[in-house]
Order: C-alpha cells, then sequence, then structure tokens
C-alpha cells in the first residue's frame, strides 16, 4: 500500500539527476551573490539599503531641491535692492565715523585751549604729609 | 476508525519534512547550505507537479529550473516563511501557465462541468487518509492523466504537498469554493476506482 504522494513521486525518480544537476547550477549562481553580499562596501550596503529601496522618495527629495533652486534663482532681481541698502548703510557708517573724527578733533582743540592749574602739592604726598602740611599752613597764616 | 484505517493515520499524523521552515530565514540571507536544503526538499515534488501539467520531461525541468531560480532571487517578497512551499508551487504554477500561453493552449475549463460542481455542500478539509494497492498503481495514474487539468491540479497540490484547501486556492488564484468541490469530485472519482478494483 502506498499514499498517493508516494506513487507519483515514484513516477518522476528519473528525473532525480538531472534535477540535482539543476540544483548545483542554482546554487552556483548564488555563492558569488553570497559573498558579493558579505564584503559589501559601505557605498553598496547604502546603495542597497537606502537608495534603491526609496527610488522614488529620493527622486521627490530631488525634485523639490530642483525646484527650491529654481525659485531661489527666479528671486535674484528681488534681493538686488537689498545690496543697495548695504551699500547704503555702509555709506551712512563712513559719513559717521568722518563726523567722529571731527569731533574729536574739535574736542582735542577746545581742551588745549583750556589752562592747565597746577595741582595742590599737599594732594600729591601721603594723606598724613598732606595732613601736616595743611597744619603748617594754617599755623604760618 | 477501523483497524485497516490505521496506518494511513499515522502517516498522517508523523510530520512529513517540515523541518525546512528552519532553512527559510537563512535562505533570505542567500545561505547556499539552507538553499540545498530547500531545492532538495521540493525539487522533486515541484518538478512531479509541473510535469503531470505539461507532460514533458525537458519542458517540465525548464520550468522546474526558473521557478527556483526566481525564488532565490524574489525570495525577499515573501511574507510569512511558513508559507514558502505554497509561495514556490505558484511561482511554478504561473510559469506552467506562461507555457500554456506561448504554446497557443488556453485553459478550457468546463463551465457545465464547473457548474455541476459548485451547487454541491463539500467538505474536504482533514488530512486525505488514501491508501493505494501496488496493483492500483498504474490505475491512479491513469485515472490522474484523464481528469481534466482544472481538477487535476488541485488534486496533485493536495496530494504532493498536503496543502489546504485555502492554500490551493491561494495558488491557483480560485475561490476556496470552487477548490473545494474540484477537490471533492476528483477525490470522489478516486475512491470509485479503488473500490471497484478491491471489488473485482
Amino acid at each position: 500500500m502506498k499514499t498517493p504522494r508516494d506513487i507519483l513521486l515514484d513516477r518522476h525518480q528519473d528525473a532525480l539527476p538531472a534535477l540535482d544537476a539543476i540544483g548545483d547550477d542554482i546554487l552556483s549562481g548564488l555563492e558569488p551573490t553570497a559573498l558579493e553580499e558579505r564584503s559589501m562596501s559601505w557605498w553598496a550596503f547604502l546603495k542597497a539599503e537606502w537608495l534603491a529601496p526609496f527610488r522614488m522618495q529620493w527622486a521627490g527629495i530631488g525634485i523639490a531641491w530642483v525646484v527650491i533652486v529654481l525659485l531661489q534663482l527666479g528671486a535674484g532681481h528681488s534681493s538686488a535692492p537689498k545690496r543697495q541698502v548695504i551699500a547704503k548703510d555702509t555709506d551712512l557708517e563712513e559719513r559717521i565715523e568722518e563726523r567722529r573724527i571731527m569731533l574729536a578733533e574739535l574736542l582735542e582743540d577746545q581742551l588745549a585751549a583750556v589752562p592747565q592749574e597746577e595741582p595742590d602739592p599737599a594732594y600729591l604726598k601721603p594723606r598724613s604729609d598732606a595732613s601736616c602740611a595743611k597744619l603748617a599752613i594754617t599755623q604760618t597764616a | 476508525m477501523n483497524l485497516l484505517e490505521l496506518p494511513a493515520f499515522f502517516l498522517t499524523v508523523i510530520p512529513r519534512e517540515d523541518n525546512w521552515i528552519v532553512h527559510v530565514p537563512d535562505a533570505r540571507l542567500r545561505d547556499e547550505q539552507a538553499w540545498r536544503a530547500l531545492i532538495g526538499r521540493f525539487q522533486l515534488p515541484l518538478f512531479t507537479f509541473v510535469a503531470e501539467l505539461v507532460g514533458d520531461r525537458e519542458v517540465a525541468l525548464e520550468i522546474v529550473q526558473e521557478s527556483l531560480l526566481n525564488a532565490t532571487r524574489y525570495i525577499g517578497s515573501l511574507k510569512d516563511d511558513a508559507r514558502f512551499d505554497s509561495w514556490l508551487f505558484s511561482i511554478g504554477r504561473q510559469k506552467v501557465q506562461q507555457h500554456w500561453r506561448k504554446m497557443g493552449k488556453e485553459r478550457q475549463l468546463n463551465e457545465a462541468l464547473e457548474g455541476l460542481l459548485m451547487d454541491q455542500d463539500i467538505d474536504c478539509e482533514g488530512p486525505d487518509e488514501t491508501l493505494i494497492a501496488d496493483e492500483d498503481r498504474e490505475g491512479f495514474l491513469e485515472l490522474l492523466d484523464s481528469l481534466p487539468e482544472a481538477m487535476r491540479e488541485v488534486l496533485l497540490l493536495h496530494y504532493l504537498e498536503d496543502f489546504s484547501v485555502s492554500r490551493i486556492a491561494v495558488i491557483l488564484d480560485l475561490p476556496e469554493g470552487t477548490v473545494k468541490s474540484r477537490l471533492y469530485h476528483s477525490r470522489l472519482k478516486l475512491r470509485s476506482l479503488i473500490s471497484s478494483t478491491q471489488a473485482t
């Protein structure tokens, strides 16, 4: 007594050598791929794991960047007045600097015109000497 | 259950080379040993399935080669490791269909037969306990050859890998009811053959 499975497999047993050859052929084709994957470089890994599986997403991001760059280039004309403003600002700074120099020169002139008083010699000495000097002055007075 | 049915019962209880599942995760990593084990396990049943359908040894060998190659290439698309067997057979079945198309042979499904088969409430789930005597071997094979392809492929999948109705339905891309009816009627024919030979 046999199961239908056994009868069916018996019927095709003679194909086993050919099937084994096919299996070996497939396995020999599998080996290099397996070795390649094991010694996969970081770039190949990146490509296989991150780039290839998300092609559409990367393409979308790329298109988005191209659009952003084009918009930026298109907006180039509107950014020109800003540069003029910046240029104007530098002119203003130069003028302010000139005024500041002029003011400093005027102040120097005024300071030079004011007579410089002799400092009280008593105040130049140490406090104890100064008090003695003051006392001597008052006594002589 | 009578005593005569005991051997068949044990045949259904003892797992049949089911340790192939452990090789599937390694096969996903293109491990050679894992693929050797899987190919060794399925090459003959797959060839038998294909050869019985196309009826040409060389064509069947080509189809098996293409199916196994595709399996090694696209195993990443397999969602459930436990479904590797039915996935592999579905690849083989697709290749058979491509071959038929190439040969200009369209599936000639007997609509009248389908209608006749569909209108019955059928229960054909559960293990198959059919045992065939050596003297019935040729009769069984002749009966199998005489069945329409639509019935033959269901019976082959059922006998070769003991696939459930739902898994056969997935492999053949058919409604479960259709698979049930085809399986029921083909098994009925087989039983009538066995009982007639036993009576004589």
